[in-house]
């Protein structure tokens, strides 16, 4: 199974929910069982601070100490963080961690660690990106709404001190052992539950920043729970598990090409044979009627014009030539998809006049929309490696394929036309394939932006963040 | 205007039974494809574009063991897309298709190293899946390696 995030995290709140209720309904059986709860505990405790310091890096929390008006979850979070550490000490590894885990704390804090090592699988041994989704932490308001979880499961965790404090005792565990372990931590969770003060909607915005709205919040944290390892492997067990899989490498696999070009027009074409079949075949699932020119219904509509204007990107790169051989693993993913596509949202069934009557496969439903979000970042991204083809004089087109007005005042296009030879692809053509992709980078179901951009209609802003976490490529 | 038909059948007739017939065969076919996808119906235009694909990877191939084959050879479409019927450029295209697989058997009669063999194979490969998805009924044809 690929654990995200959230499931990790949720899985680490049921454990300590657990551990609580276990130790304040029964005694330890043994002085040994009391011992190895203590253990557990503090392992845990460390945990909560290990993971304090993923979401929040030691040069971040350094520029929070340094500000004049930091925010005040993460200066609680910090200041938790470095109080649990003096109690759980800086010996590593921690002595929980020596062991398997027995108890649900350490099943809790297993949880905790894993979930961090899942966050640090997307950035580079130096904090550089090594996925799309690295840039997830960036947001102050995400940041903050992961470091009040934290503090929950903190509060939840101290809740139990006092209780483990008398089943340690009872057991006959050296009372100066147990206030040695459990000195009192009210100190701890007083911290924790500033931390969980964190509200996005009363937050005041940042001082030269707009405010965020509370349903940017929630995206920008549901994206961090759906957060799986980089490079999963590909389920095959279950065919709406692979396709979602097989969309997610090929994101990946999208994203990389900013910072490693494959020098190859076939891996865009490719995008867009998925970028039309994705579309078109959420449309079919949906009860669209695919063999009719006109769109079925109004709210179907934007789905099909999206797999249009995949078409017609399809189109105009197939014009194009460059050196590079394309990208095989995109390749592989594109044939396993539209595979499966046509399996489970096959276009060929007539959907009746009012619409779709049979159940909605709602997992597929959800891995498609899931798959739309996906090709809208995907346009955006290609968008800028062709740009940077282009520009770098990668992208060609046979000669014979020049129309005469292309060819006007360009004596070596003209030349080109003549001897049949490759040109350098024209400046509309470039300018033609930007445009739409420009406007395929916007998800079908959201309001477009007005459509006032610079040269090549490219979104220059938006684009700056993109190019700066994809690295030093040009 | 020349219909797609009728420039389908002066290319197939002037293409040699060579590696550049087969390129520019091969070219038109996916140009015209590619060109067809776009007026389609969309549950014809998605079959086709799976096809436009296929033979875009055999124009690749041939182009692997051939780097030159582009700059040298015609690059010639089909001209603007036919107004007569879907079902009428679907068979021009086939019939390009046809004409490059019979040259490449052509081809497989001379004497070859084992680049040209293979590479010969793969894109016989890819021209069949892409005739069978051109005429195939749409969402149920097959196409490209590991489909069928």
């Amino acid at each position: 199974m690929n654990a995200t995030y959230g499931e990790l995290l949720t899985a680490a709140a049921a454990a300590v929910a657990e551990a609580n209720l276990a130790v304040g309904r029964r005694r330890f059986d043994s002085p040994l069982d009391a011992a190895q709860a203590l253990v557990d505990y503090h392992g845990l405790l460390d945990a909560l601070a290990g993971h304090t310091w993923v979401l929040l890096t030691p040069e971040q929390a350094a520029g929070v100490r340094a500000s004049q008006g930091p925010h005040r979850v993460e200066v609680a979070a910090i200041a938790m963080a470095e109080a649990i550490g003096t109690v759980t000490g800086t010996g590593r590894p921690h002595p929980a961690m020596r062991t398997k885990p027995v108890t649900s704390w350490a099943r809790a804090a297993r949880c905790l660690r894993a979930a961090g090592d899942l966050l640090a699988t997307h950035h580079t041994p130096g904090h550089g990106p090594r996925s799309p989704d690295a840039d997830v932490l960036d947001d102050p308001d995400v940041r903050a709404s992961a470091l009040s979880r934290l503090g929950h499961l903190t509060v939840t965790l101290l809740d139990a001190e006092d209780t483990l404090a008398l089943r340690a005792l009872q057991t006959g565990l050296h009372p100066a052992t147990v206030r040695r372990a459990l000195p009192g931590l009210t100190h701890v969770a007083d911290l924790a539950r500033t931390t969980t003060s964190h509200d996005a909607t009363s937050e005041p915005a940042a001082p030269g920043g707009a405010a965020r709205s509370a349903p940017d919040t929630a995206t920008g944290l549901a994206r961090l729970d759906n957060l799986g390892l980089v490079t999963p492997p590909i389920r095959t067990d279950h065919p709406v598990a692979e396709l979602a899989d097989r969309y997610a490498r090929v994101r990946l696999h999208a994203w990389r090409l900013l910072e490693n070009s494959d020098y190859s027009i076939t891996t865009l074409r490719d995008l867009a044979v998925l970028g039309v079949a994705t579309h078109a075949h959420t449309a079919a699932l949906h009860g669209a009627d695919l063999t009719r020119a006109d769109a079925p219904n109004r709210l179907l509509k934007p789905l099909l014009d999206r797999a249009r204007a995949w078409q017609e990107l399809h189109h105009t790169l197939t014009g194009l030539v460059t050196a590079g051989a394309g990208d095989g693993v995109i390749r592989e993913d594109l044939i396993a998809i539209t595979r499966t596509l046509r399996t489970l949202a096959p276009m060929t069934t007539t959907a009746p006049a009012s619409g779709r009557t049979a159940g909605l496969d709602r997992p597929l439903a959800g891995a498609l929309n899931g798959a739309i979000a996906t090709m809208t970042d995907i346009a955006g991204w290609n968008s800028l490696t062709l740009d940077r083809l282009a520009r770098s004089g990668h992208v060609h087109v046979p000669g014979r394929a020049l129309t005469g007005e292309q060819v006007t005042d360009r004596p070596e296009l003209a030349t080109a036309r003549l001897t049949g030879h490759l040109a350098p692809a024209p400046d509309e053509t470039r300018r033609a394939v930007t445009e739409t992709y420009q406007a395929l980078r916007t998800h079908p179901f959201q309001p477009s932006p007005p459509a006032h951009a610079p040269d090549a209609g490219i979104v220059r802003t938006a684009d700056v963040n993109v190019i700066a976490r994809a690295g030093p490529y040009q | 205007m020349a219909t797609w038909d009728e420039t389908a059948k002066v290319l197939v007739e002037h293409a040699d039974a060579d590696w550049e017939g087969i390129w520019t065969l091969t070219y038109a076919a996916g140009r015209a494809t590619a060109d067809l996808c776009v007026v389609a119906p969309m549950a014809d235009a998605v079959e086709l574009t799976y096809a436009a694909m296929d033979l875009a990877e055999a124009r690749q191939e041939l182009e692997w063991v051939r780097p030159d084959l582009p700059a040298r050879c015609p690059a010639v479409t089909v001209g603007p897309h036919d107004p007569v019927g879907v079902d009428a450029a679907r068979d021009a295209i086939a019939r390009l298709i046809t004409a490059a697989l019979s040259r490449a058997e052509v081809l497989l009669g001379c004497e070859l190293d084992l680049a040209d063999l293979a590479c010969l194979t793969r894109t016989t490969t890819q021209l069949r899946s892409a005739r069978r998805t051109v005429h195939g009924t749409a969402g149920r044809a097959t196409t490209g390696r590991g489909r069928s």
